[in-house]
């Protein structure tokens, strides 16, 4: 078999791969090239006034939820693993869904409920307790820490839950054969074992936290990507902007590489034994309700509280919101962000096919190429694709005065075809990961088995792998989609005329400060988002029961 | 050269992914314009529009604009500054007739980014005072905000209260609420300063009003008027809208935050209060520059003006036209005479001015 890899190791795939891997880093490259770096007033201005302030933000930013997300995920999927308690099969779904509420709608709806003419201050004076101000004031960096965890936690525990449930039966029965304690199997068992998903799921919450706009220009925090924005829309000075936007995309560069030096080759294949599930400790009488009491309180902050808030504000504005077009408005958040949602899908495979074939530093590169959209601030990528559109456009002109001579020249910038590009080149990272991680699991063992019945590796892939990898292809899906349906800059920056989505709607409201009128849209993203999760589920519930998957 | 060529090679499986999205996606400005050229008499083709108003009622403005003279408009709706370098992106070639914004500053911005050219209404000119239009009629405004005081009633008496640059003053030590200094409104408010008092004056007002925060700049302006009810500050430097948006909102509580703030006319004996205007301007590369005047001419008329304005709790920016009532009950004023061209040729100035004395 080894001789059947061997000539092909290069060869194979190199000209699908390359031409996926192009046209997602097209826009970056268009970005790139306009970095300069030569004297500059505003980047002067920049260094000297807002830098020091920026890298602190960002900085404690960056970690505090990166430690409170991993910290909460890591908990939550181990307590849901470890032990049996009442209402479990419900609660480890729940403890997914705040994944649907879009993190600057947390902001806006906790700030909301929290201050002067939130629910909570108004029943304390209505008590005729003294409120001090600021008591309740979250618009801060620490605020913005608790939004960030109570919004990108589920990136973790998802990952990690699903990665303990399938992998980790057979350390943690040998722990406990030795005695071992739940603590002490948690910090000596578990935490070494989930480092790798842990590490890759935390990489999903930086990106998101540091191409994040929304909180931290509500709450007026000054981090890399409201830095960005000031520099470029502010203070006009694109050049500044980008050379800032790449100094960030070193810096992210950096992190994963020194991620991957510090993680190693460490990989976690139990191959010699079938990976095993784990069997769970029923937790009997009180403490089994405690426990579920504990972690439905969790989960009532993380969502119950801001989706009660939501529909109270929705009952009292509903009638303020025009919702004539609601119909156009749902359908195009659907079919577009299906239709982007499933082109990642194909791109991935795509990618993940072939990278099977490549050595481990071809694999790294791969699939960092592949994820750089997601580690630049959705506003800049889209200028990268309104700028590749452009070009593309006058590069195709003639094509289009072929079929129709009075054509216009802007035919697919400007057209939804630009922001369901936009989509898959930021959104690729997330959908890749679910996909990647199937493939990498398979290996190439079927495909070779395939091919040494005569079959072509594509037709392999296609006929045998692809079946078998159904049900991690549609959680790619799925992920991919909610994220598009939470997605906003680009959607403000690409779309055509008459172009509206859920999460348009509500930053429309928003933007004016009409936060009640906004949480309409705001909880029908939240609903759309629970029928992907509810898949999502049902899925999962297969897996386990039917076991179909390896 | 080499990537010119490989983008050349991958240009046909863009294509095919084109086709695919396009199919869909096309069909929204394409067919509308399309259908403009050969429909029925009664359309009269359509005007585009990006804009960064976001109202309700705006829509139903363009609908009743679609029923008077058949044009139909089409809408992107985005940030002004991402709207501003989209189109000179697009360049010559943009679908864009007229762009829209809220904020003097960012209009002169779109002009000098060169993606505006003069409008040649006559009835345009007639019905907007000079100093609320571009001097070279490259945009207009449309309607009128003032950047006012607003204070605590039952803590603040209006008589204390005189001038901006009063505020900055030691009286008012830990006292002040404002948003942070990437609020264009505030970069423009600075602005209107540079240009009347020079550079020295306005940094020291700037340091002043640092000196003097009741908290680190946060939240929107809605945030800062219920920041005053609390108690954080007892005076917030705000937009008047706002407060009537308050005074219209669904949520009770709102309203009596609204209900218990004042609003103070700054700087009424000397240059008067700043005010501002959302705008708009017609795209240099239009290509129903016909229809874009006319849409101007529409949202300038009097009924339109009236209800334009309304919506958003503005002064409407036609003479005559009566604000509404929430408006009038807070009185006439001295407005801030300061071209407002000028404002957006200062912003950077402004925003300069903001970080060095370390405005959040």
């Amino acid at each position: 078999m080894n001789a059947l890899n061997q000539n092909r190791k290069v060869g194979y795939g190199l000209l699908p791969t390359f031409l996926v891997i192009l046209l997602l880093n097209l826009p970056v490259l268009v970005i790139l090239q306009r970095v300069g770096f030569g004297p500059n007033e505003n980047w002067e201005h920049f260094k000297e006034f807002l830098l020091a302030d920026m890298v602190k933000g960002t900085l404690l930013l960056v970690l505090g939820s990166m430690l409170f997300t991993g910290l909460a995920g890591v908990v939550l999927a181990y307590l849901v693993t470890m032990f049996d308690f009442p209402l479990k099969g419900l609660l480890k779904w729940l403890l997914y869904i705040p994944i649907t509420i879009p993190p600057y709608i947390a902001a806006y709806v906790y700030t909301g409920m929290l201050g002067y003419t939130g629910i909570l201050q108004k029943t304390l004076r209505a008590w005729e307790v003294e409120v001090q101000p600021g008591w309740f004031n979250i618009m801060h960096i620490r605020g913005a820490i608790f939004i960030y965890t109570i919004t990108l936690y589920p990136y973790v525990y998802g990952i990690v839950r699903a990665f303990l449930e399938n992998h980790s039966g057979g350390y943690i029965d040998a722990a406990r054969i030795h005695g071992c304690g739940p603590l002490r199997i948690f910090t000596k068992v578990v935490l070494p074992l989930v480092r790798v998903p842990l590490a890759g799921s935390l990489m999903l919450v930086m990106m998101e936290v540091v191409g994040d706009y929304g909180v931290v220009k509500y709450f007026n925090i000054r981090t890399v990507s409201s830095s960005i924005f000031s520099l470029w829309f502010g203070m006009g000075d694109g050049e500044v902007a980008i050379r800032l936007a790449f100094h960030v995309l070193l810096f992210i560069l950096l992190f994963q590489v020194l991620e991957e030096v510090l993680r190693g080759k460490r990989r976690f294949n139990q191959s010699g034994s079938q990976p095993r599930g784990i069997t769970p400790k029923v937790l009997g009488g009180g403490r089994g309700w405690a426990l579920t009491g504990g972690l439905f309180l969790f989960f009532a902050v993380a969502f119950l509280l801001p989706l009660a808030q939501m529909l109270g504000w929705s009952v009292l504005a509903y009638r303020q919101v025009r919702l004539e077009n609601l119909g156009a408005v749902v359908g195009n958040t659907l079919l577009f962000g299906s239709l982007a949602a499933g082109l990642v899908v194909l791109l991935g495979v795509t990618v993940s096919h072939y990278r099977r074939w490549y050595g481990d530093r071809g694999k790294q590169v791969l699939g960092r190429l592949t994820q750089s959209g997601y580690s630049i601030p959705g506003a800049v990528i889209a200028i990268g694709v309104v700028t590749t559109f452009v070009s593309l456009d006058n590069f195709l002109h003639p094509v289009y005065r072929f079929f129709d001579p009075e054509t216009r020249k802007l035919v697919l910038s400007g057209s939804v075809a630009m922001l369901v590009f936009a989509f898959v080149v930021r959104y690729m990272a997330v959908g890749y990961n679910s996909v990647n991680a199937a493939f990498s699991r398979i290996g190439r063992k079927y495909n070779d088995a395939a091919r040494t019945l005569g079959r072509s590796r594509g037709a392999a892939m296609l006929g045998v792998e692809l079946p078998m990898l159904k049900n991690s292809l549609v959680a790619g899906f799925l992920l991919t989609f909610i994220d598009i349906l939470k997605e906003l800059p680009l959607t403000l920056l690409l779309r055509p005329f008459n172009y509206n989505t859920l999460a348009s709607r509500a930053y429309e409201y928003a933007n004016d400060e009409r936060i009640m009128e906004a949480s309409v849209p705001s909880l029908l993203i939240v609903l759309v988002s629970l029928g992907g999760v509810a898949v999502l589920a049902r899925l999962s519930e297969k897996r386990t029961c039917g076991k179909e998957t390896p | 050269m080499i990537r010119f060529k490989t983008i050349r090679a991958l240009a046909s499986a863009l294509l095919a992914a084109g086709i695919l999205a396009g199919c869909a996606g096309n069909s929204t400005p394409t067919s509308q314009v399309e259908a403009g050229k050969s429909a029925a008499p009664a359309d009269a083709g359509v005007v585009n529009l990006y804009t960064d108003r976001h109202y309700d009622t705006d829509d139903a403005l363009y609908a009743k604009f679609k029923e008077e003279t058949g044009i139909t408009v089409n809408v992107v709706k985005g940030k002004s500054d991402e709207l501003i370098e989209r189109l000179k992106t697009e360049g010559a070639d943009t679908e864009a007739d007229l762009f829209v914004t809220a904020d003097a500053g960012r209009l002169q911005r779109a002009k000098e980014a060169d993606v505006l050219q003069a409008f040649g209404s006559q009835a345009v000119k007639d019905a907007v005072p000079e100093n609320l239009r571009d001097a070279d009629d490259h945009w207009t405004g449309l309607t009128k905000r003032a950047r006012v005081i607003v204070y605590a009633k039952d803590r603040v008496d209006p008589a204390t209260l005189s001038t901006y640059a009063a505020l900055a003053g030691p009286a008012w030590k830990g006292r002040v609420l404002v948003r942070g200094a990437d609020s264009i409104y505030n970069q423009t408010l600075v602005a209107s300063f540079l240009e009347l008092d020079g550079e020295e004056e306005t940094g020291a007002w700037v340091q002043g009003i640092v000196a003097n925060m009741a908290q680190d700049p946060q939240g929107g302006d809605r945030d800062q008027a219920k920041a005053v009810v609390a108690g954080v500050g007892d005076v917030a430097i705000m937009n008047t809208y706002y407060l009537g948006l308050m005074l219209k909102s669904s949520d009770p509580e709102e309203v009596k935050v609204a209900e218990s703030v004042g609003v103070f006319f700054p700087d009424q004996e000397g240059d008067g209060t700043h005010i501002n205007v959302s705008g708009a301007g017609i795209v240099k590369a239009s290509r129903n520059k016909g229809n874009a005047e006319k849409l101007l001419e529409f949202l300038t008329s009097p009924a339109v003006q009236k209800l334009y304005a309304e919506e958003n709790a503005e002064y409407p920016v036609v003479p005559g036209v009566e604000p509404s009532e929430f408006l009038q009950g807070l009185g006439g004023f001295k407005e801030q005479g300061v071209p407002l061209h000028r404002l957006g040729e200062l912003n950077r100035e402004a925003v300069q001015l903001l970080n060095r004395y370390g405005w959040k």
